[in-house]
């Protein structure tokens, strides 16, 4: 059987301030990237919750 | 061969668990991304910055966005076990290492490539960040474009190797899908911290305190 850390939706959470980040420094430098990042970020999120493996 | 080295290499740095042969590691890991990264550019800055500002810039950003999800997120004791530090950072740095050498690459042909442009818009005493804003957007957008295409379509298009290994490996595919996520949030961290670092050094690199444009810092190099 596998050994693995178990990650839950907050430890997700945390991770997800470089996306702000990025989002951040997309707005600052007006590289206009900033909807593409949280568009892509969500439906990262929501390919994977449709997935038929979740 | 180079792989069952590895495999030899790796074998004994999780056994040890020790910090700074974990280091080294790391260590030699980012030495080895900063020269595939200076190798690429078509134009290199001239000296150290070539192989400096990539390597530096890549060795902040992985090496602060690793740590982080090694002490928020996952979190195994002792932190820097090896056994989660190195594929981490590997995953960080391959990306990094992509971003950082496409924007410096594009910032470099773009300044050769609109050296008029920017040279009046200094002559009319705009300030070096003014005058090569244009440039550092353009070499910006191309660093992060990977990132965001990558992002777009996994889970549709692609299916990551790290998540489809963890799955032959015997974790939950849910479990998978979680760590996935957390290395893209990761990787799309550590490239834009990283891209932007090294744009703005190479800017500044490029032009000088009297904000003059100094190509004469670039040399011409084979693009491979």
């Amino acid at each position: 059987m596998a050994s693995y850390i178990a990650l839950n939706y907050w430890e997700l959470a945390s991770a997800s301030v470089f996306v702000f980040i990025d989002a951040g420094l997309s707005v600052i430098f007006r590289l206009n990237l900033h909807r593409s990042l949280f568009v892509a970020a969500i439906r990262m999120r929501c390919n994977w919750r449709s997935s038929a493996w979740c | 061969m180079q792989l069952a080295l590895v495999g030899l290499v790796l074998t004994t740095l999780f056994s040890l668990v020790s910090p700074l042969w974990t280091g080294i590691a790391a260590f030699g890991m980012v030495l080895f991304a900063g020269h595939e990264a200076a190798q690429r550019q078509e134009r290199r800055l001239s000296g150290w910055w070539s192989y400096g500002l990539g390597t530096g810039c890549m060795m902040m950003s992985s090496v602060l966005v690793t740590v982080f999800a090694l002490t928020t997120a996952l979190r195994p004791n002792p932190w820097y076990d090896p056994r989660y530090a190195i594929p981490l950072l590997g995953m960080i740095l391959g990306n990094c290492m992509t971003g950082i050498s496409l924007g410096l690459d594009t910032l470099t042909t773009s300044l050769v490539n609109r050296r008029a442009s920017v040279e009046a818009q200094l002559m009319l005493g705009a300030p070096r960040e003014v005058a090569a804003a244009p440039v550092t957007r353009e070499a910006l957008r191309s660093a992060l474009m990977p990132v965001i295409n990558s992002m777009s379509v996994t889970g549709v298009v692609s299916l990551p190797g790290m998540m489809t290994g963890q799955i032959l490996g015997g974790v939950p595919p849910a479990e998978a899908v979680k760590y996935q996520i957390l290395v893209m949030f990761l990787i799309a961290g550590g490239t834009g911290l990283g891209a932007v670092t090294a744009v703005l050094g190479g800017v500044y690199r490029l032009t000088d305190g009297r904000h003059r444009l100094r190509l004469d810092r670039l040399t011409a190099a084979n693009a491979i």
